[in-house]
């Protein structure tokens, strides 16, 4: 339940009402038919700049061809039922420093460019519902990341890549939640918490109720005792995850979950088929 | 008559990633009409030739004058996980669900 809070001034004085909505999530894993663009809603060509640099840009019902980068005033965008298809480094790009940007409802297609880094980078922004593929990586998510009900698969991959559906290099407040993760043969992850590439820390990351499989190990949870420096980590979770063995027995190729040393938080990571569906993985 | 704020929100059941629209609504805010101040009546008689007559009258004064409806400014709704964007109607907002 979110609750809204309408505010009007008459006659100098206020007066404030609140009005209450229920949001609700797609039963079942995210896939092709219940991410990207919306069905029945029609898409012109795009025109506008593609350096957003004012704030509050909304891109509605849009197909593109160029990437999008946002500049550091351009706070609080919107991309809503966009197909952006584009041979770019990043398709879209927010690391200026603007807030609040929402990706929903999009398709982002990297038309397989072996030689692009990912879809979405950046911080502070939202992925809702979106649908990511023929890219090398999925997400490079920084600070203020949060990642929902999106689907993620058939990454590019080449001889020198080392794809990841999500991979975070630091961060503090990421959120990876009910999404399909699954990456084909030759990736590298799932998702992926890369604490030694993380000067300023992995902090503050809830990993929840994802479908995933594939990769070396489908999930690198942040923390190797030994490896990885204690003090970068903090509040890590990774709760009611599925593995999938679809793409290996063992849900990556080498086993479902590694880095997931205490003070790692685990808890009901269980298989999603395979002869032990149903059970934890460890 | 009493001003009066709702503020609804539509549909109350989305999807996220879906849009919903805001609307606020006032009543009450007619403003001050024109009515009749004091009235002076009275009676006033006289003779015409061997009749006499008596007559009574009420004169009311000019009203008071009508006071415009209250200045109303409506500010974007505020929610967690709604983006809210304005529309050609101040009244009404349009949310992005994330």
């Amino acid at each position: 339940m979110v609750t809204v809070t309408g505010k009007a001034v008459i006659g100098g004085t206020t007066y404030t009402k609140t009005a209450d909505v229920t949001v609700t999530t797609p039963a079942g894993y995210p896939d092709a038919t219940t991410t990207g663009t919306l069905v029945g809603t029609a898409r012109t060509a795009y025109t506008g700049p593609t350096n957003i640099t004012a704030a509050n840009t909304t891109i509605l019902n849009k197909n593109i061809t160029s990437a999008l980068t946002f500049g550091a005033a351009a706070h609080n965008g919107i991309i809503q039922n966009c197909l952006i298809k584009a041979s770019a480094f990043y398709l879209i790009l927010n690391d200026a420093g603007a807030t609040n940007l929402q990706i929903i409802n999009c398709e982002l297609d990297g038309l397989n460019n072996g030689s692009g880094d990912c879809a979405v980078g950046g911080s502070n922004f939202t992925l809702s519902k979106v649908n990511i593929h023929g890219t090398v990586d999925g997400v490079k998510a920084g600070w203020d990341v949060i990642i929902k009900d999106s689907y993620i698969h058939d990454l590019t991959v080449t001889g020198t890549s080392h794809n990841d559906a999500i991979q975070s290099l630091g961060t503090n407040n990421l959120q990876i939640l009910r999404n399909n993760l699954v990456v084909n043969a030759g990736a590298n992850s799932s998702i992926t918490l890369s604490t030694g590439s993380a000067t300023d820390g992995m902090k503050n990351v809830l990993i929840d109720g994802n479908l995933v499989g594939g990769g070396g190990y489908s999930v690198y949870a942040g923390y190797q005792a030994g490896a990885d420096i204690l003090s970068r980590v903090s509040n890590i979770k990774v709760t009611n995850n599925k593995w999938s063995t679809s793409i290996y027995p063992n849900g990556g190729n080498y086993g479902p979950m590694t880095s997931a040393d205490p003070p790692v938080i685990l808890s009901n990571n269980t298989w999603y088929n395979g002869p032990k569906a149903g059970q934890p993985i460890w | 008559m009493a001003v009066a704020l709702t503020f609804t929100v539509t549909p109350t059941t989305v999807a996220s990633g879906g849009i919903v629209t805001g609307t606020y609504a006032v009543s009450g805010n007619t403003g001050t009409p024109a009515v009749p101040d004091s009235t002076l009546t009275g009676t006033a008689s006289g003779d015409v030739g061997a009749e006499h007559f008596t007559a009574n009258f009420a004169i009311t004064k000019s009203g008071v004058p009508a006071v415009a409806p209250l200045t109303e400014v409506f500010s974007a709704p505020t929610s967690t996980g709604i983006t809210w964007v304005s529309t050609a109607d101040p009244k009404v907002w349009k949310g992005t669900v994330a």
